[in-house]
């Protein structure tokens, strides 16, 4: 369960959410639309404890969590997890190295065993047969010289690999084709099917990522705060009429 | 072992780092793979007793061949001697006696 309360934030003196609420309930997934700048970026990076932003005032709580009193990697630790709209590169790193670290890191917050780099292969391999990716990309760096779908398809891959209970996706269809989304959507899918309680906010331009995931609630965000609430066909009537027409 | 047929695979990635652990003084060979596809290395070289060998067999060759050559179920190093140094067996000063 997430719960977002007036939620007022932003960046030193400009507010940009200016008292955004959301609730959404395990296993439900929440699509947020909305123009440039209304703010949907800005309420991800909040939700994952990116530093750049400040919050002033509201809650957000993920299960009994007190998400906003949480370091971004105490914030990962419990499952929430952010997709970037534009994955930064780690030249020097490869992604096998990233993933199991990355495991291993959560597992180590949650008093788990340790996967070692045997078992962990044996993961990656499964996972990135799931999605369809060659075991080669193991050894490149991450997302160094990586084409626009190749880096969402390791955001995809470190989804399946963590197994988050809360998926944040900014513009993840941004610069996609239309085979790229499909296995965003796939990814989506296998993860619903292994954990029903996992809740997604899939934030979006477009209608295009919803025809392969179908949300349970639309929202349109316009200058910091959900102007409209509904289902999945407000993601269509805005298609046809833009946020003019809304 | 030749027989393997993983062994050419298995072959060609060890010839490839070989010279990267060359440039330590140390090399790695192949001893056999197992009917269950487990890969079994002995160091040799400066990198026998060496307390790195076991990183550089756990993220470093472990990780490469699994990932190169998809049907190795793990890979282990079967030498006798010790591959990380052990503290000498000299009593020290603080020690109670």
């Amino acid at each position: 369960m997430l719960e977002i309360k007036s939620l007022h934030a932003g960046i030193t003196d400009q507010e940009i959410l200016k008292g955004f609420s959301l609730s959404a309930k395990s296993g439900e997934i929440h699509a947020i639309m909305g123009p440039n700048g209304s703010g949907k970026s800005t309420l991800a990076n909040i939700i994952a404890g990116h530093p750049g932003y400040e919050v002033y005032s509201g809650t957000i709580k993920f299960g009994n969590s007190d998400v906003l009193a949480l370091a971004p990697e105490e914030r990962a630790q419990q499952g929430i997890f952010l997709a970037f709209q534009y994955p930064m590169s780690i030249p020097g790193v490869s992604v096998a190295h990233f993933l199991r670290l990355a495991l291993n890191a959560q597992e180590k917050a949650q008093q788990k065993t340790l996967t070692g780099v045997a078992g962990f292969i044996k993961i990656l391999r499964t996972e990135m047969k799931v999605l369809g990716i060659p075991m080669s990309f193991a050894e490149r760096s991450v997302n160094d010289g990586f084409s626009g779908g190749e880096k969402k398809r390791l955001e995809m891959l470190q989804m399946l690999v963590l197994n988050p209970k809360l998926v944040i996706l900014d513009e993840i269809d941004s610069g996609l084709d239309i085979d790229a989304i499909k296995i965003v959507a796939n990814a989506v899918h296998i993860l619903r099917e292994r954990n029903s309680e996992v809740t997604f906010l899939i934030i979006t331009h477009y209608q295009r990522l919803l025809d392969y995931i179908t949300p349970t609630t639309v929202h349109i965000m316009q200058d910091g705060i959900i102007v409209k609430t509904g289902g999945s066909e407000l993601a269509h009537a805005l298609e046809k009429s833009g946020y003019v027409g809304l | 072992m030749r027989t393997h047929p993983l062994h050419d695979k298995v072959q060609a990635v060890i010839t490839e780092v070989q010279p990267v652990l060359g440039l330590h003084g140390g090399s790695i060979e192949l001893v056999s793979i197992s009917e269950d596809n487990i890969v079994a290395l002995r160091f040799i070289g400066a990198c026998v007793g060496c307390a790195a060998a076991d990183i550089t067999l756990e993220y470093g060759l472990k990780e490469m061949l699994m990932i190169r050559v998809e049907e190795v179920e793990d890979v282990v190093a079967v030498n006798d001697e010790p591959t990380t140094h052990e503290a000498p067996n000299i009593p020290l000063p603080y020690a109670r006696n």
